[in-house]
């Protein structure tokens, strides 16, 4: 194994990574999350190696460009604008936008979303491009991060928060009592992988058949388990008493078993 | 914000000074690099003929007329279109050295023009070389009146540091953001400590290079206003 | 042969001309005193002969050595011609003792243990032993211009250049810087002493040269430059600057 792993090609992975559960920072310092995992699980069914480097979001697509990464792996969008620059994966993941407003505010979605309305969104997102394209009377008010968007609504600033769903479920259930999802608009937009265009390492056909054999093995839908519903802190429990199976076993399929089976717990 | 909250983010504060020693790493990287940068710049601007002392106020001009974040972008992406790839820690040194270069060399310049002409005629007259004038003469006055103006640079550069979480530096900055993700009600917890620390380093920095001030101190040699 | 000469020196500023055609010479143990009005050009002669000033036309020799030549050693040359300034311009971040001691260290290279021996013995000479210790803003005038003649002296020069050395001073000040000025022509150090001290120039001056609007009017011995000048305006200057500062006795 160590002198095979001598010769793989080593991919540096571009993330976000505050953005659960899709990537996270556990309290140990670890970096884990749905789209990380999906990372790794690939690069040991293919054969090579990657580096996770946390980049701020809207700086990943550049970095990309530029060659300061090999792939991008936070929740992107597939959307035309991105596409004329970079090239995706086939998608991986369909979420709908889910407006988050206080509880109790009385909201519902278009009530959030009338003219003269404070929503705030995170930079270069698509639920920002997507407010300013069809609500172009309300007050769209943009946060490098989305946590402090939530910060921004709970101290009454603004009137709503517009995420992807799982994001935004993740927030609602810290704040108990204090905020609620008004509504979900299905968008229904398509995440995918990225990597440069014209994918001149080589990589897409790698993600294309490593995600194939996740889905074929069953392990897929194991890690969609494990990620979307509970919360934080059992995730992270379970994912740091299984992980060593990933990383070290190089087990795939076992320690997505492993995980989803401790977070059931 | 809750004592739950504050609870909660106690045990974290290992976390955020491991990200204040990156800060502090980056921030004696470019203070270094600024200060060997800034005392050249400022000796061309004084010393040089015309032309080197042209590109040198040209140099003070472009960094100190560029926002540091764009800065740091140039220099984190740009050398990549040449084949050469920095990392982000060391770009983020660079572009906020070289911009602190053009405030010290200010800082330096002024020094230098508060000293008497006299004293590098008189060492002349004793047959010391130009370098030798610098060297013995020059600088350890101009860098002691130097210190008061080094004391604000200092704060203010201290503070920029965490700008290098634009470029994914992973500083105190962006370890607060990974403790705000995960758990959203230690926000305003964790930035009320993260501003505590620049607070007391804000301060422990001044206090120190005051005392450097006092130890250093001539009579005779104060700088002026 | 004479230990400085310097010959025809022209120096411009702009429009005006400052040395028109300078030459005088200096044999050894002399002490020269150069006088006359002020913006005549004395303290430029005194800066163009160590070319801290570079001459426009002309020649200036050490000894054999051609001090305008073109491939001259100009710090070797500076390093054995002292100078002392109107405002004594003594390093104000270092102590007497480091001031004096500063070029036998990094001009002449000596050892520390032996230029600290110089220097105490230089700061000796010019009564100020007691005074190693101290910074330039904690001494008088007096004792600052006595520090800077020190200065020049630990580097065992060849002649110094005195310009106006106690112009600068509070009456009562002069006295002391005198007689260390004094002290040195009679153990024959070769000076060149730019002043309007004229009570130094008639007992102390070997030569006293006149100099006006950037020529030498008239040079001579002080008998023959207070008793009979041969140019009238030489007189009138005398004169004069007897009247403005006294003591021309």
């Amino acid at each position: 194994m160590g002198a095979l792993a001598m010769g793989q090609p080593k991919y540096v992975v571009l993330c976000d990574i505050a953005w659960a559960p899709f990537e996270w920072v556990s309290a140990k310092g670890a970096y884990l999350g749905f789209d990380l995992d999906v990372m790794r699980a690939i690069a040991i069914l293919e054969g090579y190696e990657i580096e996770i480097r946390d980049t701020p979001f809207d700086s990943i697509i550049p970095a990309v460009i530029a060659g300061k990464g090999d792939i991008g792996a936070s929740g992107f969008t597939i959307n035309e604008e991105r596409a004329q620059v970079v090239d995706f994966s086939e998608p991986y993941w369909t979420s709908d936008q889910a407006i988050v407003t206080r509880a109790g505010a009385g909201l519902d979605v278009a009530g959030a979303l009338a003219a003269g309305r404070k929503v705030g969104a995170q930079r270069g997102t698509t639920g920002a491009g997507w407010v300013e394209e069809h609500y172009p009377d309300v007050t769209l008010v943009l946060y490098e991060t989305y946590p402090e968007a939530v910060l921004d609504l709970l101290a009454g600033r603004l009137d709503a928060v517009v995420q992807d769903v799982d994001p935004s479920k993740q927030a609602v259930a810290q704040y108990p009592g204090l905020l609620e999802i008004a509504g979900i608009i299905e968008t229904g937009e398509q995440f995918g992988f990225l990597v440069a265009k014209g994918d001149p390492k080589g990589i897409l056909p790698l993600l294309s058949s490593g995600m194939a054999k996740l889905k074929d093995s069953g392990a897929w839908d194991l890690l969609v388990s494990a990620y979307f519903g509970p919360g934080l802190e059992e995730i992270e429990a379970a994912w740091e008493a299984s992980i060593d199976i990933l990383l070290v076993e190089k087990d795939v399929l076992k320690f997505a078993q492993t995980f989803a089976a401790l977070v059931a717990e | 914000m809750t004592l739950e909250a504050w609870s909660q983010l106690w045990p974290k504060v290992p976390v955020l000074l491991q990200g204040l020693v990156v800060n502090l790493e980056l921030l004696a990287g470019l203070l270094s690099l600024g200060l060997v940068i800034g005392v050249a710049v400022a000796l061309v601007e004084v010393y040089a003929p015309r032309p080197f002392r042209a590109l040198a106020l040209a140099y003070e001009w472009f960094f100190r007329g560029v926002p540091e974040l764009v800065l740091l972008f140039l220099f984190y992406f740009g050398p990549s279109q040449f084949g050469v790839d920095i990392s982000a820690f060391l770009a983020a040194v660079l572009a906020l050295g070289f911009r602190s270069s053009a405030y010290q060399s200010q800082i330096f310049r002024g020094a230098i023009q508060a000293i008497s002409p006299g004293q590098s005629l008189a060492a002349r007259s004793l047959g010391m070389s130009r370098l030798g004038v610098i060297r013995h003469v020059i600088l350890p006055q101009a860098l002691r009146l130097s210190l008061a103006g080094w004391s604000n640079e200092f704060s203010s550069v201290l503070k920029d540091t965490t700008l290098a979480y634009g470029i994914g530096v992973v500083e105190v900055m962006r370890q607060a953001r990974y403790l705000t993700a995960r758990n959203f009600p230690l926000a305003l917890p964790a930035f009320i400590v993260v501003a505590l620390m620049f607070l007391i380093l804000t301060y422990a920095g001044n206090w120190g290079i005051g005392l450097l001030e006092r130890r250093l101190r001539v009579p005779g040699l104060e700088a002026r206003g | 042969m004479p230990l400085l000469r310097v010959e025809d020196l022209h120096k411009r500023y702009g429009t005006e001309e400052v040395l028109r055609g300078v030459s005088l010479t200096v044999v050894k143990g002399e002490t020269k005193v150069v006088i006359g009005p002020s913006g005549t050009g004395k303290s430029t002669l005194l800066r163009c002969i160590n070319r801290l000033t570079e001459p426009d036309r002309g020649r200036v020799w050490l000894g054999d050595t051609e001090v305008t030549g073109k491939g001259t050693n100009l710090n070797r040359i500076r390093s054995q011609i002292g100078f002392v300034f109107q405002d004594f311009n003594l390093f104000t971040h270092l102590t007497a003792l480091d001031n004096v001691r500063l070029g036998p260290l990094r001009v002449k290279g000596l050892g520390k243990k032996e230029a600290t021996e110089r220097a105490m013995a230089e700061l000796a000479r010019v009564g100020l032993a007691d005074k190693a210790g101290a910074y330039p803003a904690e001494l008088s005038g007096g004792q600052q211009q006595r520090v800077s003649i020190a200065r020049a002296l630990a580097m065992d020069p060849q002649l110094i250049l005195f310009d106006e050395p106690t112009s600068a001073l509070d009456p009562e000040l002069i006295g002391e810087v005198l007689g260390v000025m004094v002290k040195l022509a009679e153990e024959g150090m070769t000076m060149i002493v730019v002043t309007h001290e004229m009570g130094f120039a008639r007992s102390v001056a070997d030569e006293i040269v006149f100099m006006e609007r950037g020529v030498i009017v008239e040079q001579g011995s002080p008998e023959k430059m207070f008793r009979s000048p041969e140019v009238a305006r030489t007189g009138d200057f005398l004169r004069k600057i007897s009247e403005l500062y006294g003591d021309a006795a």
